[in-house]
């Protein structure tokens, strides 16, 4: 089945691997990771991103390397149809089951703070329906709605985050500690996966980056990498350098709390954090949209069918998770001490896998640049 | 023929494009949540809560501090100011209780998330304190910056509105808010307390008022037994050894006559090492000032300035270490000096409870530099 490439820009490319950050329960950030390390979550966190930011650029060799236009295009090359089918309707299964506790989660969140009496599953719906009805559309469309809205979201959020600044006050719960405790260092590093796990999946559609220049494939990947790592870290400096560690650990929601700080008396404005809602909706959609998308694209490359219904179809499935998860507890349960490790492993062995196989049997084609 | 297919395809346009509209309509109608409302004549915004002790020991009055609907613009001229506030009083075993009670009281419900102050009555044990602040911290959507405070007195004396407020402001939220009125910054606001409660090694201290309109010390909550006051004094040794003092004044009698210093403000560096018989803090506060007050006899020669720094450094040191004396008496640590510690060594974090790291023994050895500059003009 041959596919027709889409080309997309470098910059539409950059912005879609941004959007997880926001979007990809940011809202559960950093409280894992702080009750399993303290004071040391920022040299964890930073040895994350290093590990991610590792899989990325791999991956993108791979990517770069077979020209292929879906990473089940990769798998092809270096595992065979069959194979290529295993691991893709693997992958599916991680993607859409993180993603349905993701958007369990900000059902939940919502539910808490602003709609007390609807079911979660109006909230989550309305995400579903709304991303499905952009995914369905080509990826062109979805990608210059990402284009547009994330750098506005991701500007308020910086607005809130600046705002925050002047409630730190526990800067010495910022200086790492010494020695480090390498077991917990691990699991927590783990613990930050959920909100990576979205790059390792956009960065299939790097192939479809028309460029005016030079191609530099691998330079905008990390980029991409590293502007979610700043986030995050931004992010985990402000819940700490706020909070300290003993408190963030006690609330459901620790970034909200934050936000909840921040006061404008000369505006009028008190809990400014409720404008982050906005945003966070708005990248929720996005994210939604993309992965319904670029899983249908990769069925699509595999075995063909129907796209637009095949979109409703992932959506149907997504929903469907998302409704039988249970409390805010059990979901947290079922990402940290389950998928988080279980995807992270899934994704270093397959990525590894694959990079040793195509080496070792020199397919592919090289492409130049 | 065309003209009936081109019908044909005009409507269904028409039907996909009224589907799409019926959709949007659909999800965006879901997305308001207006179900979720309650109108504003069903709601009371409380500005202030206040909590003192009753005869039974279990329950507690609560009382609700509410802005009277009826000031507008145009009625504050004919109200006086007392009327500008209504209030509602229950008694109740815990927060979430009297709520419910207020609401049945005034038929409406209760809504705490614009609220103001917090004040409780000096008279309050540290456990119910450190209950009251839990439970408000935990009850759905409060405004977690609210003005907390403790008072000597009737607890519904110390909110009143200032004046000329077409919303009224307490007094208390007025005055916490001004940065350049207090001259060691005392505001504490409920989130900034609920976060030195749970951070072991530190013990929460509240600003609490001594008569009407007056904040000039604090009271130090240890996790069990009675809350402990410092006086004035060692108040501002306290702002000292934290950082806090920002428009801080002192006053002081040379052979030659009075001189006072005014605008002081002051930073500190700690160095915490550990020994045996406890924490070891170096405390380094430096602090700058004007003389803003001499005898006319007395010339200000560099010489002169140099003898009122060691002289305002001085009385600096001697008020810090009534802080430190006074805190180490009670076995209480308003400073954070094991808090800062433990930062360091967070696997030593879980050996003892939050209560038992706040009592940890610590000697503070505590320098003070001075610089002070003249104002105005020499005469």
């Amino acid at each position: 089945v041959s596919d027709p490439v889409e080309p997309i820009s470098p910059g539409q490319f950059y912005w879609t691997m941004v959007v997880g950050v926001v979007a990809a329960g940011i809202y559960l950030w950093p409280q894992y990771v702080i009750s399993q390390v303290g004071s040391d979550s920022i040299v964890s966190t930073v040895a994350s991103i290093g590990v991610y930011l590792g899989i990325l650029f791999v991956q993108s060799r791979l990517l770069k390397r077979t020209g292929a236009p879906t990473l089940t295009g990769v798998f092809k090359v270096a595992w065979g149809s069959l194979g290529a089918f295993v691991w893709m309707v693997l992958s599916i299964v991680m993607v859409l089951s993180v993603d349905s506790v993701l958007l369990a989660l900000y059902g939940d969140l919502l539910k808490t703070f602003f709609y007390s009496m609807t079911p979660r599953v109006v909230m989550t719906g309305s995400i579903v329906v709304v991303g499905c009805w952009l995914a369905m559309r080509s990826l062109s469309v979805v990608v210059r709605n990402v284009q547009f809205w994330t750098p506005i979201s991701v500007a308020g959020v910086v607005l809130l985050v600046v705002l925050a600044i002047p409630n730190a006050r526990e800067w010495g719960a910022l200086r790492p500690a010494w020695p480090f405790d390498w077991g917990s260092m691990a699991y927590a590093g783990m613990g930050t996966w959920f909100i990576f796990a979205n790059g390792s999946v956009v960065v299939g559609l790097l192939n479809h980056v028309s460029w005016a220049k030079k191609p530099r494939a691998g330079l905008l990947v990390l980029l991409g990498g590293m502007t979610q790592g700043i986030v995050v870290l931004a992010f985990l400096v402000l819940v700490i350098a706020n909070l300290g560690t003993a408190p963030a650990v006690e609330l459901t929601w620790p970034i909200v709390y934050v936000f909840e700080l921040i006061t404008l008396r000369s505006f009028f404005i008190a809990g400014a954090g409720a404008f982050v809602m906005l945003a966070w909706s708005i990248m929720m959609v996005l994210i939604t949209a993309i992965h319904l998308s670029l899983v249908s694209e990769n069925v699509e490359f595999l075995a063909g069918g129907p796209r637009r219904l095949l979109v409703w179809l992932w959506g149907a499935i997504l929903l469907a998770g998302t409704v039988s998860i249970g409390t805010i507890v059990d979901a947290k349960v079922l990402l940290f001490d389950w998928l988080n490790p279980i995807y992270l492993g899934f994704v270093v062995f397959l990525v590894g896998s694959t990079y040793v196989l195509i080496l070792i049997r020199g397919t592919g084609r090289s492409r130049s640049g | 023929v065309t003209g009936a297919r081109r019908a044909a395809s005009i409507r269904r346009r028409f039907v996909t494009w009224a589907i799409g509209a019926m959709a949007v309509l659909l999800v965006a109608g879901g997305c308001t949540g207006c179900w979720d409302q309650l109108p504003f004549y069903e709601r009371a915004l409380a500005l202030a809560i206040t909590v003192s002790p009753t005869k039974t020991r279990s329950d507690w009055h609560y009382t609700f501090v509410f802005a009277n609907p009826a000031v507008t613009i145009s009625s504050l001229g004919q109200m006086s100011s007392a009327d500008q506030l209504f209030a509602v009083s229950v008694k109740a075993p815990t927060l979430s209780q009297a709520v419910g009670r207020a609401d049945k009281r005034l038929s409406r419900q209760v809504y705490i998330g614009q609220l103001q102050d917090l004040v409780w009555s000096a008279k309050m044990p540290s456990s119910a304190a450190y209950d009251l602040i839990l439970a408000y911290n935990r009850h759905g959507l409060t405004a977690k910056t609210v003005f907390v405070a403790v008072t000597a007195g009737q607890p519904q004396d110390a909110v009143k509105p200032t004046l000329q407020e077409v919303v009224p402001d307490m007094f208390l939220t007025k005055y916490f808010s001004c940065r350049g009125c207090q001259p060691v910054t005392l505001s504490e606001k409920e989130w900034e307390l609920w976060i030195t409660m749970e951070t072991p090694g530190v013990s929460p201290v509240v600003p609490i008022m001594s008569g009407p309109n007056t904040v000039d010390e604090v009271t130090v909550y240890p996790n069990k037994g009675e809350p402990v006051t410092f006086t004035p004094e060692e108040t501002r040794g306290w702002g000292f050894l934290l950082g806090r003092v920002h428009n801080a004044a002192l006053g002081f009698g040379m052979p030659e006559g009075r001189i006072a210093v005014d605008r002081i403000e002051a930073t500190v560096a700690n160095h915490i090492s550990w020994t045996p018989t406890g924490l070891a803090v170096r405390a380094e506060v430096r602090a700058q000032g004007m003389v803003a007050e001499w005898p006319p006899t007395m010339p200000l020669t560099p010489q002169r300035i140099r003898k009122l720094e060691t002289l305002a450094a001085r009385k600096i040191l001697h008020e810090s270490l009534a802080a430190v004396r006074r805190a180490q008496t009670t076995h209480t640590d308003p400073f954070g000096y094991w808090r800062d510690y433990l930062y360091q060594h967070p696997s030593l974090m879980g050996q003892k409870t939050v209560a038992e790291w706040d009592q940890m023994p610590y000697h503070v050895h505590v320098s003070v530099t001075m610089s002070l500059i003249e104002t105005g003009v020499n005469t």
